[in-house]
């Protein structure tokens, strides 16, 4: 492992190589969403067209000649649908996100630092859910809401994001590892419970709701088996399931909605791309380590 | 509070706890209970009240009557059901192991630059790490512009005289397919994961191996690879999460009903929801859920087991 020379150029290589594989539909995406929209479905919408009648295959387009905001204008002002979808996301996501933190903290913490009944049963079930596929948890969910009149209502999709299992789970994770004792003293000076969690517990755990607020962000923005299940119209979809039928339609305008789509989560990424890998590497590994024992 | 403390008063908490005579371990357990409440709450009624009537719903037949286990005796001899169970373990386990294995490949070469913290090397980490903020709806665009009858790779082909493949609905191919989406999304994650642990390595051991005359392959499987063992075992849960989210890919490029080599239970339960067939589909999430509980309970025993050591 100490030996640099030809091992490492190679590796380092190898490396580069797979970066680019990997950001290469990235860019053929954004380079479709800044091409003349002409261009672009002269190409690439040769792969919808039933009758093919041309018998022509669409090509790899990885440069552009001219450069336009033709589509993203198009899209930011007149496809209402596709603004709408994105309203939906946020109008979904926002909430869960919201009231999820404070629910994460809250049971993240009672679950770290205290000893109640029952609390290794809720752990193990909080576990055993986190790792059921989605479809599993919707299912007693939809009969659930079914039963109740919620089906096609947005609290039906927001409220298992608020209390989803994963929260909690990776929150608790964080302050395990908070020490005990700057906790204890400041309840031995007379600091009220809900100040010791304010002032000393939440500021030590700024990387771990950092993590959760991006996995959380990542998971619903893209979210496409509750919405399809819990929710009725098309109306309320949020963009992720929507562009598989704008896809089909206007190839230009799909590639600027993809783009936008991702925007926000680009962006956010960028801006705490090293949190987010503090936040992975420090915590999860260690859900592993002890099981559901404490 | 901070105030009276400061006129060297005693803190009020302290005067109140020897009045009531409370022990300071109920009381530590009342709080501990009223700050999980919420969560609690939540998850009682939305996740252990509906499991709940999913395990009543998959006893009774349509009208309420008991029937036992005859709808998991239904449900065992469906094709649809034993198909999409085979192709969900294939699928996972051909997953799992390329993604453990890509995801330890590439930590260990990335672990050589990691010292060095270049501008390249911080490029690469976010370059391998960005799939998974990228929304699968965005992705599957470019996939079918690539793989489409009349798609690019088609193209190509055609140009070098082959004959064209409808990869997305032909039997090996959209399978592999998405099990490379799978580790396109995933891989990056796995890596900073597996870095950490190779990172809490200390060098002397290596050093020492190193004096000893062992070379990379013994050093890898002797010493790196049983020292990250509990973070390679986290990858591999990562995985299987990763591959319960495959449906997405799969809803997005090939729609409700995929080829049947990639028809998984995820599809089953998802088509079933359709026709409101309540027996049919609490028996099967009941199934998986004992499944993924028979697992984790493996999985725990086996970690705590390690932890103790």
């Amino acid at each position: 492992m100490y030996k640099p020379g030809i091992w490492s150029k190679v590796s380092y290589v190898i490396l580069v190589l797979i970066a680019v594989v990997v950001i290469m539909p990235i860019v053929m995406m954004v380079i479709g969403s800044v091409s003349e929209p002409g261009h672009i479905e002269a190409n690439y919408s040769l792969i919808y067209d039933e009758y093919n009648f041309s018998n022509e295959y669409a090509t790899l387009k990885t440069t552009t000649s001219t450069l336009t905001i033709k589509q993203y204008l198009t899209v930011l002002l007149g496809k209402l649908d596709i603004l709408l979808g994105f309203w939906n996301g946020i109008y979904l996501v926002v909430p869960i996100l919201m009231f999820g933190l404070v629910i994460a903290v809250t049971g993240g913490y009672a679950f770290a630092k205290f000893d109640f009944w029952g609390k290794q049963i809720f752990l193990f079930a909080y576990i055993l859910v986190m790792l059921l596929p989605t479809q599993v948890t919707l299912v007693p969910q939809f009969i659930f809401f079914y039963q109740i009149n919620l089906i096609g209502s947005r609290w039906a999709v927001i409220l298992p994001g608020i209390f989803s299992t994963f929260g909690v789970f990776l929150i608790y994770q964080f302050m395990r590892k908070i020490p005990d004792a700057p906790i204890e003293s400041a309840g031995l000076e007379g600091a009220s419970e809900l100040r010791i969690f304010w002032s000393i517990v939440l500021p030590q755990c700024r990387s771990g709701m950092i993590a959760y607020i991006m996995l959380t962000l990542i998971d619903y923005w893209n979210m496409i088996e509750q919405p399809l299940i819990l929710l009725n119209s098309e109306a309320q979809y949020p963009l992720s399931v929507l562009l598989r039928t704008v896809n089909r339609n206007e190839l230009g305008i799909a590639f600027a909605s993809g783009v936008l789509y991702m925007l926000p989560m680009f962006l956010l990424f960028m801006l705490i791309s090293d949190d987010l890998v503090e936040g992975i590497s420090n915590t999860m590994p260690q859900i592993m380590k002890k099981g559901g024992k404490n | 509070m901070r105030g009276d403390f400061a006129r060297g008063e005693l803190p009020a908490r302290k005067t109140k706890e020897t009045k009531k005579f409370v022990p300071l371990k109920t009381r530590k357990s009342i709080t501990g209970v009223l700050f999980a409440l919420p969560g609690l709450l939540g998850f009682i009624v939305l996740v252990a009240i509906p499991f709940g009537m999913t395990v009543y719903y998959s006893t009774t037949n349509g009208v309420g009557q008991f029937v036992f286990l005859d709808n998991y005796i239904d449900l065992f001899h469906s094709t649809t059901f034993q198909l999409a169970l085979v192709n969900t373990m294939r699928f996972t386990l051909i997953g799992v192991s390329m993604l453990l294995i890509l995801s330890l490949a590439l930590s260990v070469m990335f672990y050589h630059h990691i010292k060095k913290s270049t501008f390249g090397i911080h490029a690469i980490k976010s370059a391998v790490l960005l799939p998974i903020v990228i929304p699968t709806a965005s992705i599957v665009l470019i996939i079918q512009i690539l793989f489409e009858p009349y798609g690019i790779i088609n193209g190509l082909i055609t140009t070098l005289n082959g004959s064209p493949v409808e990869w997305l609905y032909t039997a090996p191919y959209s399978f592999w397919i998405l099990i490379v989406l799978f580790l396109w999304k995933n891989c990056g994650y796995c890596m900073v994961i597996l870095l950490a642990a190779l990172d809490t390595i200390e060098p002397s051991i290596h050093e020492a191996a190193l004096c000893d005359r062992a070379n990379g392959f013994q050093r890898f499987f002797y010493i790196t690879l049983p020292l990250i063992s509990t973070s390679v075992f986290f990858v591999a849960i990562i995985g299987i999460i990763g591959i319960y989210r495959m449906f997405r890919e799969s809803y997005l490029l090939m729609g409700d009903y995929p080829h049947e080599s990639v028809y998984m239970l995820q599809n089953f339960i998802n088509n079933n929801i359709r026709n409101l067939n309540y027996q049919r589909l609490s028996s099967a999430s009941i199934v998986f859920l004992l499944f993924v509980t028979l697992f984790v309970v493996l999985l725990l025993k086996n970690n705590i087991g390690k932890g103790e050591e």
